[in-house]
């Protein structure tokens, strides 16, 4: 019955973004209204390094509880999904860029050379952008949706094995 | 290490026989006094909720950076004892009982004794030190301490010749320090550093902070700074206070003896194994400044370690 429910696509799509926004949308209000807390950065950094995280597994989820016949219509919000974790993977590399090393590249390439953790998170986030790049028309249509479908998960496995290494080894 | 000829008592420090028959009203009459005094210091103070502590003496230690706010110092902590998490520990903390407290003194000293918090405190006239605090995760903070010298009970102590350590350990109480129900960490946490680190004249044990006494989160009621170290070294909470001829396995020493040293001295040369200790992010800032050597302490401190392999001995 869920499956039949007809939401006008311009709307169904905005819902979604705004959605897919939120976590920002809360960082942005409790930056203004001082309550990030004394590292304000820091909890910037894990706020974004989080949500990526948490978009890979509802990416997951979408696609594989879509199997079951009353779950169908999540399918179609797996690419929010995946948008959202190359969104706040975005965000996470430009707040690491700016506020740790100043967009500093020889800063970042030395960080990354002494530490594995920031070389996994730059694996990480470079398979994402592949496995968003090739679901774009013009790529998807040159190399076939087959293979694509192969390339896809070839990518994003490993970037969520990957996204979670930095994560883990940063208990102190 | 051989401590100095012992402080000589003159003709000139014994107590005049007419103050010493009349010392019950004399001690009446100083603490009127202080209190009356106090009064400015009751307006004076931060207003931050907590009992405003009487200072005799203000030094800026921290080349007039601007003070990290009173909000940022006591809602970011670093208290195992009661969380991992950094910004709980205010209200985990928020029934801990500083009283009744008492801090015991033992160990290779001539002095051994167990003091009252508050009769410990009276002892030494209390000042402000504002000094950086270096955290070895990478962050950093500027805080006005209210303390006395930890020399100052060293010299009451008398340490034994053979006392080259000083080892402070804090409470051991699950019952209020919820975090000590897992192990974490070893407990109750234990740190130490070089007699010559304890007598130096930077080293403190402070009562409190921002003109006031020390919020629970913050140590209270008596904790250690030795601000050219990470902050780990400024023990918190304190019941012992003991001199020892080994060198003491610290709490952190046991927890990643790979990652945590001794020492501990702020080195913006020497990386901790996980990351780099040459920046620091300055609690309030947006970016990173340079870490500074001994915490911009070298010179008061560098002769202590000289000649030493400050990367062997981290």
């Amino acid at each position: 019955m869920i499956n039949s429910i007809k939401i006008p696509s311009i709307i169904n799509k905005t819902a979604t973004a705004l959605v897919v926004l939120i976590p920002l949308a809360y960082l942005v209000c409790a930056w203004l209204t001082e309550q990030l807390g004394a590292n304000a950065v820091e909890k910037v950094l894990h706020t974004t390094g989080d949500w990526a995280l948490n978009f890979i597994i509802l990416a997951m989820a979408a696609r594989t509880l879509s199997g079951l016949a009353w779950l169908k219509w999540l399918a179609s919000y797996h690419r929010a999904a995946g948008l959202g974790v190359f969104f706040y993977a975005t965000l996470h590399f430009l707040t690491y860029a700016a506020f740790e090393h100043n967009f500093s590249i020889s800063e970042i390439i030395s960080d990354a050379a002494r530490h594995t953790r920031i070389i996994f998170g730059a694996l990480a986030y470079m398979l994402t952008g592949v496995a968003v790049v090739m679901m774009l028309p013009a790529i998807l249509r040159r190399i076939g949706f087959r293979r694509v479908r192969h390339l896809h998960k070839a990518a994003v496995y490993p970037a969520a094995i990957a996204a979670a290494v930095p994560y883990v080894w940063l208990v102190k | 290490m051989s401590i100095e000829k012992d402080p000589e008592i003159n003709e000139s420090d014994v107590t005049p026989k007419e103050v010493y028959l009349d010392r019950r009203e004399f001690m009446a009459a100083s603490v009127s006094a202080a209190a009356a005094a106090a009064f400015p210091a009751l307006t004076e103070a931060g207003g931050h909720g907590g009992t405003p502590l009487k200072i005799d003496k203000r030094v800026d230690y921290a080349s007039k950076e601007e003070q990290t706010s009173y909000k940022s110092a006591a809602s970011y902590n670093n208290f195992y004892e009661f969380s991992t998490e950094k910004e709980g520990i205010a209200e985990l903390s928020k029934d801990f009982r500083p009283r009744p407290w008492t801090v015991t003194v033992e160990g290779l000293v001539k002095k051994p004794k167990r003091y009252d918090i508050d009769a410990l405190t009276r002892l030494f006239p209390l000042e402000e030190r504002i000094y950086r605090m270096r955290c070895v995760e990478g962050w950093s903070m500027v805080i006005p301490w209210v303390g006395f010298p930890l020399d100052g009970l060293i010299k009451l102590s008398e340490p034994e010749s053979n006392a080259k350590f000083v080892e402070f350990t804090t409470l051991h109480d699950p019952s209020q320090m919820i975090g000590q129900r897992r192990e974490v960490l070893q407990w109750p946490y234990v740190e130490a550093i070089r007699l010559d680190e304890a007598v130096h004249p930077l080293t403190i044990l402070s009562v409190g902070m921002y003109g006031e006494v020390l919020p629970n989160q913050n140590g209270a009621p008596l904790r250690l700074v030795v601000p050219w170290k990470y902050g780990f070294k400024s023990i918190k909470s304190i019941v012992k206070i003991r001199f020892t001829q080994q060198m003491p396995i610290t709490s952190w020493m046991q927890a990643g003896p790979q990652e945590y040293g001794f020492y501990a001295n702020v080195n913006p040369n020497v990386d901790h194994p996980r990351w780099s200790q040459a920046t620091e992010r300055r609690i309030g800032e947006l970016l990173r400044r340079k870490t500074l050597m001994f915490n911009g302490y070298a010179e008061q401190v560098a002769a202590l370690y000289a000649g030493m392999d400050l990367r062997k001995n981290f």
